[in-house]
């Protein structure tokens, strides 16, 4: 794999953390996985996972944390030039309608699951985004073909090929 | 009236005869003598020379004083002649004296009657008897017609004359005064009288006067005349009672019943003759009616009459007239009355909405409770079964583990995996990069310290003796026994989590809290702070809680109150800052002080004095979010308590401090019921109006 994809999961509560973590197992043999607590612990794995030339691919937010809420760390993502481009997925219980409204018109949210989730219908949405992110942002998408949307995947590979 | 005779004008005595001549010039000189120097005697002898004399005298304008008439005359009687005379106006006051030797009572009734004789002699006349009655007519005449100058002329007139007319003017003079006095005691002295005897002595002139008319009795309940018709009568009432009364909006309004008086029917003559109440008769009634002839002629018979009866009339109209005021002053009383009782009825309606939208937030929290509750119970079960099947599921692996070769391992792996304290990601992420550079492998220390393993040596002691080939499969074993005994610690200590809520849920809602107990304020105090959750993940929650003895509350009531003041804190601070919560017991040993103290911006002075009423309002008119109805509860459940609740606040520190007494107020006590029950309601108002 040329770049490092980072996944990034936000929650502060551990067993939920657990649980989501382990959700997107399938996805951690291609991305990297990562989980943080707050949004200062999960800026610090973002930090270090930029400086080694990685790219965010997604985050995936509780809204409710200690300190910075998940909306305003969506919003600052989006506001930052190098992850501006991630997909942004907020996972909560507690979000009332203005703040997923902002999510939306302010971070770009591409999705907003609500908890308790379904461990399929996680990783259906994780796969979705991650799909659109390589898509839209990696130009070997061969390697993921396995794990994300295949076909779409396929197609244009075909499509680059028949460009060029 | 012929011209008043003045002193030294000639007036003139007429004498008439047909007797000879020296007869005439005797009588003459005689008349002359008696009339004294006011009168010159003129003497004619007949008929027609009486009328040229009496044409001259006309012309003349002399008046007559007397005339004095002998019946025998030349041309016609005396008698005829006299009567001829008194038919001229001019002569009706001069005095007529006849002198006739035979006169019929015929003759003398006819001169009489018409007033044209005022004296009459028998001839022949002796001289002294016809001068003492010209004297006395003479001065007759001047009493009469010029009183004035009697008194200059007295020697002239008949003294007796003059005495007696004297006596009579006087008596004149006291019959008017009598009169007057009469007239007067009808508005004054007469009202010495009783009502009752009055009008007994307004019947009994009646009676005098009308030659007792006969009385009428009518059966009660028979109406005598009707409002707006005609009466032709009045009704003077011996016994029984009336009713008087108006129809005002189809209605008959009884106007006066004791005070119709005893005289009914008397609006009616004042009225051009129709009714202006219906009468009605109350009782059998005995009365008598009169017509209006009747009552004229009686009350111009009777003075007396007159007197009882205006006396009588005033006092029943009076009677009226006071009783229509009472009625005016009863119709504005009950007015105030009603106007009263209309303000009393708002303010009841006023109190009643009140009283309802408290019952339905009592309600709501009662009902609130009661399903906080439900819930609670049911929730109850599937964590039971969640926590025992997690207890089995690690007594079933470790059975199996027994099984299996290395099986030991797997069960202190799970075991670890079961007790392990997670930490933080950064701290994970710390131990992983330095493993991975350690072992020179970042995708195996990324999996080693997912099953707890941080260091090196732990990493070849698990390996240890293992042929290289078998390691891989080790590892993937070892990492789902981990995650089995992270599962299970996660299914605890989440399941552990929902019981806590589930405890503190039942505790903080105590739907079944009907009467006060002892209790910790410190536990309702957690309790509340636990349900709050997340709510206060960016707040740094200060406890400083002072030893307590346990307040007899209703703890339910009680966390309602720490709910609103401590969300009201967290408003203020937009769900940032420092939420401190501090509690006292009291120096006097009696109360004990909460405090719940915020980091916000304060509360400005002016909404501070209102904070607490019902209707808070800010200026746009909208209620403040989280004040106003919160603190207007909270106030009425710690007024309830007996306690209070005091607010002092400035830019980053607002301190709400309740304060409690330790014993719960004993009328309160007896009065409990359960939520939302009158009396207990009443129970809250009286609280309101006292804060």
């Amino acid at each position: 794999m040329s770049q490092q994809i980072l996944v990034l999961c936000v929650e502060d509560e551990q067993e939920v953390r657990d649980a989501i973590v382990r959700d997107l197992e399938p996805f951690s043999g291609y991305f990297q996985v990562e989980a943080a607590e707050d949004a200062t612990a999960a800026q610090e794995v973002l930090g270090e996972t930029l400086s080694k030339g990685g790219l965010l691919g997604l985050a995936l937010c509780d809204h409710l944390l200690p300190g910075e809420t998940g909306v305003d760390f969506l919003v600052e993502l989006n506001k930052d030039s190098r992850t501006a481009a991630a997909r942004k997925v907020l996972i909560t219980g507690q979000a009332r309608l203005e703040d997923t409204i902002r999510a939306v018109n302010e971070a770009g949210l591409d999705n907003y699951i609500a908890k308790p989730w379904k461990r399929e219908e996680l990783q259906e949405i994780v796969k979705k985004q991650l799909t659109e992110f390589v898509l839209a942002n990696v130009e070997d998408l061969l390697p993921y073909v396995n794990v994300l949307d295949g076909v779409r995947l396929l197609e244009e590979v075909r499509n680059r090929k028949s460009d060029t | 009236m012929s011209e008043a005779p003045t002193f030294g004008k000639q007036c003139v005595l007429l004498l008439c005869t047909a007797e000879p001549e020296q007869v005439r010039q005797a009588m003459s000189e005689r008349l002359s003598e008696a009339g004294g120097p006011l009168l010159s005697v003129e003497t004619v002898t007949g008929a027609e020379e009486l009328r040229e004399t009496l044409q001259v005298l006309e012309e003349r304008s002399v008046p007559i004083p007397l005339i004095v008439m002998d019946d025998a005359l030349e041309g016609g009687r005396g008698d005829d002649i006299l009567l001829e005379i008194h038919e001229n106006p001019r002569y009706r006051a001069t005095r007529k004296l006849l002198l006739s030797r035979h006169s019929s009572l015929e003759d003398l009734t006819r001169l009489l009657n018409r007033g044209a004789l005022n004296t009459r002699l028998k001839k022949p006349a002796e001289n002294e008897e016809l001068a003492e009655a010209v004297r006395k007519l003479v001065t007759d005449y001047f009493l009469e017609q010029a009183p004035g100058e009697v008194e200059h002329l007295s020697e002239y007139f008949d003294p007796r004359q003059l005495s007696h007319a004297l006596v009579a003017s006087e008596r004149l003079r006291r019959d008017l005064a009598a009169q007057l006095r009469t007239l007067k005691r009808s508005f004054l002295s007469v009202t010495d009288l009783s009502d009752e005897c009055l009008e007994e002595e307004m019947i009994r002139e009646i009676d005098r006067v009308l030659d007792r008319p006969p009385r009428e009795t009518t059966p009660a309940g028979t109406v005598m005349f009707r409002e707006g018709e005609p009466v032709d009568k009045i009704w003077i009432i011996i016994e029984g009672k009336v009713r008087l009364s108006r129809m005002a909006q189809d209605k008959e309004v009884v106007m006066h019943m004791e005070s119709a008086g005893k005289i009914v029917g008397l609006l009616a003559l004042a009225q051009r003759q129709t009714a202006f109440y219906t009468c009605r008769t109350a009782t059998e009634l005995t009365a008598l009616p009169i017509t209006l002839e009747q009552l004229d002629l009686a009350l111009q018979a009777s003075a007396d009459l007159s007197v009882y009866f205006d006396t009588v009339l005033i006092r029943t109209l009076a009677t009226r007239v006071r009783r229509s005021a009472e009625l005016q002053v009863e119709v504005e009383n009950l007015n105030t009355a009603l106007s009263k009782e209309r303000d009393q009825l708002a303010e009841t309606l006023d109190l009643l909405q009140r009283t309802q939208s408290r019952l339905l937030e009592t309600e709501k929290m009662a009902t609130l409770g009661l399903l906080s509750a439900g819930i609670a119970h049911e929730l109850n079960n599937p964590i039971s079964a969640i926590l025992r099947s997690a207890e089995y599921f690690a007594e079933d692996l470790e059975a199996i583990h027994r099984l299996v070769e290395g099986g030991e391992q797997l069960t202190e792996r799970l075991r670890a995996a079961r007790q392990l304290k997670a930490l933080p990601t950064r701290e994970e992420r710390r131990f992983r990069e330095r493993l991975g550079k350690e072992l020179n492998d970042m995708a195996l220390a990324r999996r080693l310290v997912g099953i707890g393993v941080y260091k090196r040596e732990e990493y070849e002691a698990l390996f240890r003796g293992l042929p290289a080939g078998a390691r891989e499969e080790r590892l993937k074993l070892l990492e789902r026994v981990h995650k089995l005994g992270t599962g299970l610690r996660n299914i605890h200590s989440a399941a552990e989590r929902v019981t806590n809520i589930v405890k503190s849920l039942r505790s903080y809602a105590r739907p079944d809290e009907f009467s006060p107990a002892f209790e910790e304020i410190h536990e309702g105090l957690e309790d509340t702070l636990l349900l709050f959750g997340p709510g206060l993940k960016n707040v740094r929650v200060e406890r400083r809680y002072g030893k307590l003895p346990k307040v007899e509350c209703l703890a339910a009531q009680l966390n309602q109150v720490w709910t609103n003041l401590i969300s009201n804190s967290l408003e203020a601070m937009g769900g940032k800052g420092t939420l401190t919560i501090e509690t006292e017991a009291a120096s006097d040993g009696q109360h004990v002080h909460v405090r719940i103290i915020d980091s916000g911006p304060g509360i400005p002075k002016e909404v501070q004095e209102r904070i607490f009423g019902l209707h808070f309002t800010t200026k746009q008119g909208r209620v403040q979010f989280g004040l106003g109805m919160g603190l207007s509860i909270c106030q009425r459940i710690v007024n309830r308590h007996g306690g209070s609740i005091e607010l002092d606040s400035r830019p980053g520190r607002t301190c709400f401090t309740v304060t409690l007494p330790v014993r719960y107020p004993g009328e309160s006590r007896k009065k409990l019921q359960r939520p939302g029950t009158p009396a207990q309601d009443q129970q809250e108002s009286k609280h309101g109006e006292a804060s």
